[in-house]
């Protein structure tokens, strides 16, 4: 009896110990944001003088103004194409290869393991400029295009490599099983590793969502054209020559952020779903 | 089956997608390639000819005054050509265009430093011959136009002239009673003055842009030691190491270390910070440059400046430090050439136009010795003594140095680098100097180093 | 027999699309711009053949080491603070219930902001005259009040880490929260009904249940804290006076500021070469610890 009420007890305290640590990383995680969300109430002046702490002045233009000129709208339509045909094409690609490299046995496996580690070691000024001058022959510079392919590419390396880190989890029973009964090795991706793999699909989906939605140098390299430009690129409308507008700059921020978070939360509802009906039962 | 339909219908998804983006970029993408930039309407410009303009930084309200006083007049006197202003806010995009053999036609570069290393990998034109057909020579103070050379040939056109100047609070200054110091000690007086009273002397911050440091210490080097001192190093004569720049450079570290210059806070100051704290009143006094004042009328409209040359040392006399703004330069993987230097040649040219620019949107003045400031009436009074002071320096020879103009580049850069540590005396004077001073030595032999006037 | 040969096949079938795409974008171009590190070239032409001379330069110059020191040091701040942070958070908030959203949701925040707006806000924060300090100065913390976060040499990079931190700790957690949404809950309900208590599950359940995960987040951090790059630059620019100096910084001075491309591929040869070495070096511990990745 006693054993049972301590260890409620300790439960207890544990309990508010935990909550309140996470409250604590929460105010951490959140407060700069928060910051930058004050901040887009603000006169362009008084982010300048000082940049933290409450409003003195509420302004409510900012929204407006920023969306307009940037064109946000614009860019939201080009950074979410772009963002959702490179997820499907490093989904694919990815799905594909890090099934091979990390269930199957063939000659080179440790090849290509090797091959896409280090070429995580490759920064992007080493190949930006060739890029450049190849796209520019071929007509692809600022299009679309140019960036789609780039970023499908630079996605691939970690996200296979994380992909089959979450799929060596995976019981290759269940896959054996599915050949004996006559699957050939796609069926069996499709079919058994897909469904209960389809968390892990989602999370990769986020990280290159977040990664293409915020990406800037090569956006910026490589699209000129306004009315091509993504999100990330819009704010440096309201950097100058002669000092920026801050106060637009932290609204930009917010327009930036909020399809993000919109997102992440929609997806991640389903992962939560998907965690319970995925995973393997006996 | 079920995830068979699924991806079948992700497919044609995706085809249909692929489809909305090819379209949409369609017009551009299978154009006879190689260009950059491409027109804005469906209108067949493949007729008239093309100009691509680099234009650097531009927020979304100063867009607005340019169109106005560059874009529609060039379109005025340029009518058959598609004339497009294409911005960029950083080096490193036009850089990899340009390297990738693509880039605008006229690049607005930094400074002529810049557009050396543009020319020393062959990719601007030299302008040679253009000048000769156009009279350039003629049209630029003598100072402003060789600081364009680069190996004995002109490389680029200077777009603006700007110099360093002590800015004044003059709020601050006449609520405690100061006065403006003309002399060096007088300004050591005022300093200490300033300091007893919780105020910060003289602004500075460059936690944001390290490089801001080549203002102070042009200004030093320049004011302080003397542009004779400095002309003898460039050229040979002297030593960047001799006793004259040397104490220059101690009195700047010196006047940091007692918290005059950035209150020892400088490093986790940014540039915002700096001007805000001078407008604020935080601070009495700034050195910065006359592009300066531009921020301070459109941030800070209520703020009482002043603008004066450096207080003087005795025995030099007032110096202002000059620089060009920045340089045109003509692509060499541009496809018109020719059209681009006529286009040059308009801007340079159309003096009303500029004038309007100036006086109604705080444009910087083109270096043309033409250059008539009754001509700026109506400009704000503090902006028109700014002008008034640059003009009269520039006639009476009180020309100072600063170094992204007038010194070797890779000079410039070592100093940029250290001179703060300097200020944290992670580093003394002598080797700063002597390390500078290999720099010159190698840009002589090289025959890079700049033309000082 | 043709079952045989497509067994062998369909592994390469599998695995080539993603390798050509990323070699034919990021490899080979990569290799070409490489080559230049034998050369002296300012970026845009003219580029003279100079042999390993850049190489030579490097091994003598201090800023080199300066730089690789700096990383060092940053390598041994990540692979500690964050990961350890996002494990915890992670464990606890995956057994969360109603709240969990909220938490992910809040978490994953500093990861998705831009290191630009992020960067100038904790800047201010930094700012001596109106950021923290003011905080700690009213709470009577004077010692703390007068630090120069990011003007003081000797501390300056352990500020920008403590912001990269607070960046990245968000995405370990959710890495951490996918793997761990991974383990089979079986074996949760099998280890209750052993009458195993949450400290036990968390032993002998969960952390072997993500063991791979955890090598595979700690080479990534390895290798990576040799390329970051984005906040040291909008901070500190590599300032003051090179106290922030990390490879990537470096090599974009020489690229684009001093014009030196050349020597800045150089650089980036060195630079990808440490990554690949450490590698290889924890792929050899590992199979030497017996933590089998493959």
């Amino acid at each position: 009896m006693s054993n049972g009420i301590r260890k409620r007890k300790g439960y207890q305290i544990s309990f508010i110990i935990k909550r309140i640590f996470l409250l604590l990383m929460a105010i951490f995680a959140a407060v700069p944001l928060i910051q930058v969300f004050l901040n887009s109430f603000r006169t362009d002046r008084e982010c300048k003088i000082m940049p933290l702490g409450l409003p003195q002045k509420w302004v409510f233009n900012n929204y407006k103004d920023t969306w307009l000129i940037g064109g946000y709208g614009q860019a939201y339509f080009n950074s979410f194409l772009t963002a959702f045909i490179v997820i499907i094409a490093v989904l694919v690609v990815v799905g594909l290869g890090a099934y091979a490299i990390s269930k199957l046995n063939f000659r080179l496996k440790g090849f290509f393991t090797a091959y896409f580690f280090v070429a995580i070691s490759l920064p992007g000024f080493l190949y930006i400029v060739p890029d450049y001058f190849v796209m520019n022959k071929m007509g692809l510079v600022d299009t679309r295009w140019s960036l789609i392919i780039v970023y499908t590419a630079m996605q691939i390396p970690f996200n296979m490599l994380l992909l089959r880190t979450f799929l060596a989890g995976i019981p290759r029973e269940l896959e054996e099983a599915a050949k004996i009964d006559g699957c050939s090795e796609l069926d069996s991706l499709l079919k058994i590793t897909l469904p209960i793999a389809r968390s892990m699909f989602l999370t990769i989906a986020i990280l290159v969502f977040v990664s293409v939605w915020n990406e800037f140098l090569w956006s910026n390299t490589f699209i000129t054209t306004e009315s091509l430009k993504l999100v990330a690129t819009r704010f440096v409308k309201f950097t100058g020559e002669y000092g920026s507008n801050m106060a637009r700059i932290y609204t930009a921020s917010v327009i930036t952020i909020a399809p993000v978070i919109a997102l992440y939360l929609f997806l991640s509802r389903k992962f939560i779903e998907g965690m319970t009906s995925g995973s393997v039962k006996g | 089956m079920k995830s068979l339909k699924k991806i079948l219908s992700m497919c044609l998804v995706t085809a249909m997608m692929c489809t909305m983006a090819a379209c949409s970029s369609g017009g551009n993408g299978n154009q006879s390639g190689g260009g950059s930039g491409t027109a804005d309407t469906g209108k067949s410009s493949k007729d008239k000819e093309k100009i691509v303009i680099s234009c650097y930084l531009a927020d979304d309200s100063q867009v607005a005054v340019r169109e106005k006083y560059i874009d529609e007049p060039l379109k005025k006197a340029f009518p058959d050509v598609n004339i497009e202003i294409k911005m960029y806010n950083d080096r490193q995009s036009l850089q990899v265009e340009v390297a990738g053999g693509g880039g605008p036609d006229i690049m607005d570069l930094d400074g002529p430093t810049d557009v050396a290393e543009f020319a020393k990998g062959s990719r601007v034109l030299e302008l040679g011959d253009y000048a000769e057909k156009y009279g350039w020579a003629n049209l630029f103070y003598d100072w402003a136009y060789k600081s364009c050379f680069y190996n004995d040939k002109l490389y680029s056109l200077p777009t603006s002239f700007e110099g360093m100047v002590m800015y004044y609070n003059m709020d601050v200054m006449e609520k405690n009673g100061w006065e403006v110091p003309q002399t060096e000690d007088e300004l050591v007086e005022l300093m200490k003055k300033v300091k007893e009273k919780d105020i910060i002397p003289i602004a500075f911050g460059n936690s944001n842009y390290q490089g801001a440091v080549d203002w102070l210490y042009s200004t030093f080097s320049s004011c302080y030691a003397g542009p004779k001192a400095v002309k003898a190093a460039m050229e040979g004569n002297g030593k960047y190491t001799d006793a004259a720049i040397k104490d220059a450079f101690q009195t700047m570290v010196d006047w940091w270390k007692n918290g005059w210059i950035g209150d020892k806070a400088s490093q986790s100051v940014t540039n915002e910070d700096m001007l805000a704290f001078f407008a604020e009143g935080k601070a009495a006094m700034m050195i910065d440059g006359t592009w300066a004042s531009n921020q301070l009328l459109a941030t800070y409209p209520d703020c009482n400046w002043d603008s004066e040359m450096m207080p003087a040392k005795e025995g030099i006399g007032p110096i202002l430090p000059f620089a060009t703004g920045g340089g045109y330069a003509i692509n060499a993987n541009s496809d018109n050439p020719d059209l681009a230097a006529e286009v040059l040649n308009y801007l340079f040219t159309s003096l009303d136009r500029h004038y309007q620019s100036i006086r109604e949107a705080g444009y910087q003045p083109y270096p043309l010795k033409e250059f008539d400031i009754s001509k700026l009436e109506g400009i704000d009074e503090k902006l028109n003594n700014q002008y008034k002071l640059l003009m009269d320096a520039q006639t009476n020879n009180q020309i100072g140095y600063c170094s992204w103009t007038f010194y070797p580049s890779d000079m410039r850069v070592y100093m940029n680098e250290n001179t703060d540590a300097l200020f944290l005396e992670l580093l003394s004077v002598d080797d700063y100097l002597a390390k500078a001073q290999t720099y010159i030595d190698k840009a002589i032999t090289d025959k890079t180093i700049p033309v000082l006037p | 027999m043709s079952s045989v040969k497509k067994r062998h096949v369909v592994p390469y079938l599998f695995i080539i699309p993603a390798f050509i795409i990323h070699v034919s974008i990021v490899t080979a171009p990569a290799f070409s711009t490489l080559v230049m590190s034998l050369f002296d070239w300012n970026g845009m032409g003219n580029a003279k053949f100079i042999g390993i001379k850049n190489f030579k330069e490097i091994f003598q110059d201090s800023i080199v080491k300066l730089s690789i020191m700096h990383n060092i040091q940053w390598l041994l701040i990540f692979i500690t603070v964050p990961l350890i942070l996002g494990f915890t958070v992670a464990i606890i908030v995956s057994q969360l219930g109603r709240t969990q959203m909220f938490f992910r949701t809040v978490y994953f925040i500093p990861y998705i902001i831009s290191a630009a707006v992020a960067g100038k806000i904790w800047t201010a924060y930094m700012n001596p005259y109106y950021g923290l300090n003011q905080v700690f100065d009213k709470l009577g913390w004077e010692g703390l009040a007068k630090v120069l976060w990011l003007g003081n040499p000797k501390i300056a990079l352990y500020s920008v880490a403590f912001v990269d931190n607070w960046h990245w700790w968000g995405f370990i957690l959710v890495l951490f929260l996918g793997a761990l949404q991974q383990v089979d809950s079986t074996l949760y309900e099998a280890a209750r009904v052993d009458g195993a208590s949450r400290f036990q599950e968390l032993l002998h359940v969960s952390i072997p249940g993500i063991k791979q995960t955890i090598a595979f987040v700690l080479i990534m951090t390895i290798m990576w804290s040799f390329l970051t790059f984005d906040y040291v630059y909008i901070m500190t620019n590599g300032g003051p006076a090179n106290s922030t100096e990390i490879m990537s910084t470096y090599i974009y001075k020489n690229a684009f500021v001093k014009y030196r491309a050349g020597y800045a591929n150089a650089l980036c040869v060195i630079q990808s070469g440490v990554c690949v070495l450490l590698y290889f070096l924890q792929k050899y511990i590992s199979k030497k610890g017996g933590m089998e990745d493959e």
